[in-house]
């Protein structure tokens, strides 16, 4: 090995665990803000006790974790049927940071519905449902499936599959397709449970 | 220690296996999805095979309309407190109890204070008409003719 190939492999391992860290801290501030917006929307719809809230808004950001942990499971098994490794704890902490773009899609829907005039130029960035009053014919279960789509969705899923490519050192084609191809499958699966437990009932 | 040569080989075939079944679950939820939509639902109705526990007085509404109510959900009676409380002009509200196999009994009839008041008793609503939210606003004309599904609020 030569001397710019040894210091090469001295940097990798470093600028991993910088990432790893910055990682860390990031979903740190995703969960804490994930839990603000579960404790303002529960006083939104009701003033309750502010241990209620407290609980409530924990159990959400809980259940985020949960589906997170999920989701990084299914990917992980999945590359493990390929025959290769992704680091799971990793992976799982990069999505929880990751869904900060969640987070301020959730706030650009937010400021949409307080301002009016600026939605037509918010909805391709935070995602469709912000025409959703503008366009009533569409089916609810598809709204409810596909209406988060837009240009931070589009981001998440490709960080989600470089993730993956980076943690198993396969080129991105193969982690792109297979992320596009499980966030269709959940979508439509969505759209199917939705339309079943509604039947011919209408929707928000 | 040196894992045996059949131990990678099983581990992948047993992933393949849980991905083959979890592509069987969503083909299931779909055919299931495509039965429910397929099916000819029958138009809500006022009328038998509803019974009709609490007539309203004759006026000259200009319609009604019945919230679903199930009598063991708060979310249903909040739904209709809210709407008996915003009256709009030439609107009756009224109430339809839904997936409440005996009678209603002097206490959901206290709790239900309007007029009509009708009660699915076949549970026509979930398996004729193909509704399934509570708090849903059935309206229909003078005549007792359906017109639509709306939201409570």
């Amino acid at each position: 090995m030569d001397s710019s190939a040894a210091a090469l492999s001295a940097r990798v391992v470093p600028d991993e665990r910088r990432m790893h860290r910055m990682n860390v801290f990031l979903s740190l501030i995703a969960l804490a803000s994930w839990w603000e917006m579960g404790y303002r929307q529960g006083s939104d719809l009701g003033a309750g006790q502010h241990l209620n809230l407290a609980v409530a808004a924990t159990i959400m950001v809980l259940a985020r974790l949960a589906a997170s942990a999920v989701e990084a499971l299914a990917y992980a098994l999945w590359w493990r049927t390929r025959g290769a490794r992704l680091p799971y704890a990793r992976f799982l902490v990069a999505l929880v940071a990751l869904s900060l773009l969640d987070r301020f899609a959730q706030s650009l829907a937010t400021f949409a519905a307080r301002v009016p005039a600026v939605t037509p130029w918010l909805a391709p960035v935070a995602g469709l449902q912000l025409l959703k009053d503008r366009l009533p014919g569409a089916e609810p279960g598809l709204w409810a499936a596909f209406g988060s789509l837009g240009l931070l969705t589009l981001a998440r899923l490709a960080i989600t599959a470089w993730l993956q490519s980076a943690g198993t050192g396969r080129r991105l084609r193969g982690p792109l397709l297979v992320t596009t191809l499980a966030w269709l499958a959940t979508r439509v699966a969505l759209w199917w449970t939705m339309d079943l437990l509604r039947g011919m009932s209408p929707l928000r | 220690m040196r894992r045996a040569p059949g131990t990678s080989r099983n581990r992948r075939l047993f992933g393949w296996l849980g991905w083959a079944l979890v592509a069987t679950a969503l083909a299931a939820l779909g055919w299931l999805w495509h039965l429910d939509r397929a099916r000819v639902w029958q138009t809500p109705g006022l009328g038998a095979p509803l019974v009709l526990v609490r007539a309203a007085t004759a006026d000259s509404s200009a319609g009604t309309w019945l919230v679903a109510v199930n009598p063991d959900c708060p979310h249903c009676l909040q739904a209709l407190a809210r709407l008996t409380a915003r009256r709009r002009d030439g609107v009756r509200i009224g109430a339809l109890i839904v997936d409440t196999p005996r009678p209603p009994g002097p206490a959901t009839l206290a709790a239900l204070r309007v007029a009509p008041l009708w009660w699915d008793a076949h549970g026509d609503w979930r398996w004729r008409w193909g509704h399934r939210v509570y708090g849903e606003v059935l309206c229909f004309d003078p005549r007792g003719r359906y017109l639509r599904t709306r939201l409570a609020d």
